[in-house]
């Protein structure tokens, strides 16, 4: 064993010799001459048998999923902004088209509307056309300007990345 | 990394985790928390792990050093100025004013004290029963040279257990 001892301070042991010295330094009897050595190799079987409490993992999934939600929290907020706005520019062109259609009705009462009615064909398609091209310039103005929103949540959700 | 490649490539490395963490700071509650926090930061920077080639040894090294901070902190909590502090006092270090009582102790502070890849090689080699190779592979050294550290770490404490 002391030869062993020896070789072990060299450096020389394998990996079974050493589990030899540590079942020898906790068994019973120890030679005088290598007791000096016993709380090393105690120390070794000792610290090889510790190990984390059972509910360790439970406890630190709990704690990442905590840092987790922090993190998903940050990164979620732009797309519920990004649907706000979206339920908002609805609203916007909702209420143009009803102040466009309603405004007219109010005063129908009061105003003979047959005297404006147009006759002719032709006016009456450059009237709609007119229309038509009013409605499109403000839904282009709207779409243009929720993409652009858009661009800008896309810029804000990449530091959340 | 995932939920999934963190349970089945870093949750396996806990135990040894925590015996390092141990090993410097000596009381499990607080090697525990130093291994949780370990894991919290590489949770919380796991974008950045792709580059990272050695995630165990990332390991090692922030556990290594999380629980030095712990240990010094923890000194000086207990060392206020007042309390006879002395500014010419070597060995006020955090390794040395660890006071051991039994002799498993003595050990555990002789192989704290150890230069840093010493010890870190004799704690993979002595309690976690690693091969050269293996630790090679873990701490990025060569072969040989995990020979010689474990070789002078074996005689440090020799020289401090037959004083």
């Amino acid at each position: 064993m002391k030869a062993l001892i020896e070789k072990y301070f060299e450096g020389e042991t394998s990996l079974e010799e050493e589990a030899q010295l540590r079942a020898y330094f906790s068994g019973g009897v120890v030679d005088d001459e290598l007791r000096v050595y016993q709380p090393l190799f105690q120390h070794f079987s000792e610290e090889r048998g510790q190990s984390l409490s059972s509910d360790f993992d439970e406890k630190l999934l709990q704690k990442l999923d905590a840092s987790e939600a922090k993190l998903v929290r940050m990164r979620i907020w732009p797309k519920q902004l990004l649907r706000i706005a979206a339920v908002a520019a609805v609203l916007v062109v909702a209420m143009i088209f009803l102040q466009k259609t309603n405004a007219p009705q109010a005063q129908q009462a009061s105003v003979d509307w047959s005297k404006y009615e147009i006759t002719d064909e032709q006016q009456a398609y450059e009237e709609t056309v007119k229309a038509l091209r009013l409605v499109s310039s403000k839904l282009k103005k709207g779409s243009k300007k929720a993409s652009e929103e858009v661009g800008k949540m896309e810029k804000v959700g990449k530091y959340f990345n | 990394m995932n939920h999934h490649d963190f349970k089945t490539k870093i949750l396996p490395i806990k135990n040894r985790l925590f015996r390092f963490a141990l090993g410097i700071v000596g009381q499990a509650a607080e090697a525990e928390d130093v291994v949780q926090e370990v894991f919290i930061k590489l949770w919380n920077n796991r974008q950045q792990l792709d580059a990272i080639s050695n995630v165990e040894a990332w390991c090692i090294t922030a556990t290594r050093n999380l629980s030095i901070d712990k240990l010094r902190s923890k000194h000086q909590r207990l060392q206020p100025m007042a309390a006879g502090f002395d500014l010419h006092d070597q060995s006020a270090t955090p390794y040395e004013a660890v006071v051991s009582n039994d002799v498993i102790s003595q050990v555990r502070n002789l192989m704290s004290r150890l230069p840093e890849k010493q010890r870190d090689i004799m704690q993979l080699r002595d309690i976690e029963g690693l091969s050269y190779q293996e630790i090679s592979d873990t701490l990025d050294v060569p072969m040989d040279q995990v020979k010689v550290y474990l070789f002078r770490a074996r005689k440090a404490v020799r020289a401090g257990l037959e004083v």
